[in-house]
């Protein structure tokens, strides 16, 4: 039993009793509005120590201000949160004594050398000279630094000034690592390398890791546990793999003009069929759902002649295209034609069709109704 | 019911949780007050820009300014100024001014980490907020010491007739520190309010000269119209100059050390608290 549990109403007597969980991290009801801008609205998470969670958003879905509520750098606006056992709010200078942070944009004084700014931090902790220098000799190797460790910052690459601040978040050996859109900018090589340290950490010191990111390809690899955020709330979370196959074995997403309603009820009567949707948020001029669709691995290329025949579409009319998206039980193969002929039946003119395996963009989507970009 | 939580922390008690948060919550002072100051003095020690910059200043002013003034003025009868020499006379204006231009830079270095967001690594770090300013302020007020400290060398060098007592300098010091502490606090007040390098830039350069200008550290007090020595009388450079003078060269005051000390006292205080708010108000809400 935690405190809280034990004498919920702390608040009767005027004190405010600190919210402790057995998580790593865990909120409840956590908000924080800017005035009419509601940043974050009621986040309920929970990380299991020793997980890699991944918050996965668009820009300005809340992910940051989240990151700076639980790693004390503004106070929460309502609702409550733990880290490391401690309250947030009531706790901060406990939280701070166990958490490591690498934030969004590049933090660092490029007039110092690269092993000053870890022995200032180091400093910063409490930590003494020898610990300071076998920490720095340790990490300098982990984020292979040790070569450009006694040049000015000034003088790194993008890559070397992210892989830096990793080693400094590091510094302390903390209980939970906060990274805010740790790849962002970064050329895939460094992502790479970014992503394998991540890795190894959380192998050998069974770190906590909570890592904001909108791609999602990062949050497929590197999470045990994704949530999906959007205008500050979770939308769903869950490990990444049964999120993909929720959404069927293959999606083929159908593009054309009419209405779909009707298309739609007889999809979902097919039983091969596990779901039918109509994703909001792509009647984009000029831009067809299915060539913004991120990484088609497969163009339904044998049913091309077909789409033709019947596609009465021409350049302007694109701007009324509607995508439906199918969900297959089974794999696509056998489905492509029921599914036109039932699209053509049902007075829902194709212009396209594609089909890919799931991705965790497709969960995105399904969800909020919108595609991530960059 | 001495459960262990995941994360490896026995379940506390209330009192215990209490405790625990108020010694967290203070014991990271000294540190962070050190660490800062040392992290600043690195960087400063680092960027020879910096210390040559600030002392080009006061050496044009002692060298050109004081040199032609000194011969311009020798037929004049004031006692005070022909007791000393032009260039004596000028020179703890000369070091006060130099303290105040290090103040200010010791603002500025509070300006560029809240701007390029380094405050965050503090303010995440297991210290008080109050630590980054009193670090602040401190690597400021050193500074300020060093330069004003090489001014009073650059008079001796220029015979200027310092006093001989070892316990005038350091009370002369003493009052140097007082008035920059003042300055830094101002500084930092500023650094916290202003949204930009170019608007803190602004406010200071506006503030510089007239700060010299409007006080007894070029001409005395005596000679001004009354309108100016009102405004002075309400420079605590005035007080500043007046008691460094009598004290380093053993000139006679013009208003006497009885009231320039309460008065530059309370300018530091002042300045440190209207650093203090400003500065709890920036923090507050970081981003």
């Amino acid at each position: 039993m935690t405190l809280t549990q034990l004498r919920p109403e702390g608040l009767t007597t005027g004190l405010r009793l600190p919210f402790t969980s057995s998580y790593a991290i865990e909120t409840v009801g956590l908000s924080k509005h800017y005035g009419e801008v509601r940043a974050v609205e009621g986040l309920d998470l929970r990380v299991e120590p020793g997980q890699i969670y991944g918050l996965l958003g668009p820009n300005g879905a809340g992910k940051t201000t989240t990151i700076n509520m639980l790693t004390t750098l503004i106070p929460p606006g309502g609702g409550r949160a733990s880290v490391a056992g401690y309250d947030v709010a009531l706790q901060p200078a406990l939280v701070r004594r166990h958490i490591g942070v690498t934030f969004q944009e590049t933090v660092l004084d490029r007039n110092l050398t690269g092993r000053l700014l870890l022995q200032v931090h180091g400093r910063l902790y409490k930590l003494s000279g020898p610990q300071i220098k076998a920490r720095i000799a340790e990490l300098a190797a982990l984020v292979e630094l040790e070569d450009v460790l006694d040049r000015t910052v000034r003088t790194y690459s993008g890559g070397m000034k992210r892989r830096l601040e990793l080693a400094r978040g590091l510094m302390t050996s903390p209980r939970v690592l906060f990274l805010d859109e740790p790849t962002v900018g970064l050329d895939p090589h460094n992502r790479d390398r970014i992503w394998t340290y991540i890795q190894r950490l959380k192998a050998e010191q069974g770190l906590t890791i909570l890592l904001t990111t909108h791609y999602m390809d990062e949050a497929a690899h590197l999470a045990d546990r994704v949530g999906i955020i959007d205008e500050g709330r979770l939308v769903v979370e869950g490990q990444p793999n049964n999120l993909i196959e929720s959404l069927g074995a293959d999606v083929v997403s159908v593009t054309g003009q009419g209405e779909p309603t009707q298309f739609m009820a007889a999809l979902e009567q097919q039983e091969w069929v596990l779901f039918a949707s109509l994703p909001q948020a792509e009647a984009e001029p000029g831009s067809s759902a299915v060539n913004s669709a991120p990484n088609p691995t497969e163009r339904a290329t044998e049913s091309k002649s077909e789409i033709e025949s019947n596609c009465e579409t021409d350049s302007e009319a694109t701007s009324l295209l509607k995508t439906v998206q199918v969900g297959l039980k089974t794999e696509a193969g056998r489905s492509l034609k029921p599914i036109i002929e039932l699209a053509e039946q049902n007075g829902f003119a194709v212009a396209d069709v594609s089909l890919k395996r799931p991705e965790l963009s497709d969960v995105f989507f399904k969800y909020t109704g919108r595609r991530l970009r960059d | 019911m001495a459960t262990v939580l995941k994360t490896g922390r026995p379940q506390p008690t209330l009192a215990h949780e209490v405790q625990a948060e108020k010694i967290a919550r203070w014991d990271g002072m000294a540190t962070g007050v050190f660490t800062l100051w040392y992290k600043h003095m690195r960087k400063f020690v680092r960027s020879p820009m910096e210390l040559g910059g600030t002392l080009a200043t006061p050496v044009l002013w002692m060298l050109l300014f004081g040199v032609c003034m000194d011969s311009a003025l020798k037929d004049l009868k004031d006692t005070t100024l022909t007791s000393l020499g032009y260039q004596a006379y000028i020179a703890p204006g000369v070091m006060l001014l130099t303290g105040l231009t290090a103040a200010v830079l010791g603002g500025a270095t509070l300006l560029i980490e809240r701007v390029n967001g380094v405050i965050k690594e503090y303010l995440v770090a297991p210290v008080p907020r109050l630590s980054v300013l009193l670090g602040t302020l401190a690597s400021g007020l050193t500074k300020a010491l060093v330069q004003a400290g090489v001014v009073l060398l650059l008079g001796v060098l220029l015979d200027t007739r310092l006093t001989t007592n070892a316990a005038f300098w350091l009370a002369g010091l003493g009052i140097v520190a007082v008035y920059c502490l003042g300055f830094v606090g101002v500084a930092a007040g500023f650094a916290s309010r202003a949204r930009s390098m170019e608007s803190y830039h602004t406010l200071i350069m506006v503030m510089n000269l007239p700060v010299l200008f409007l006080s007894n550290a070029l001409y005395p007090l005596a000679g001004m119209p009354w309108a100016i020595r009102w405004i002075a009388l309400l420079n605590p450079t005035t007080y500043a100059v007046d008691a460094t003078r009598h004290l380093l060269y053993r000139a006679q005051p013009e208003i006497g050390l009885a009231i320039d000390l309460p008065v530059l006292v309370a300018f530091m205080l002042f300045g440190l608290w209207y650093g203090y708010r400003n500065f709890q108000r920036s923090v507050a809400n970081p981003i």
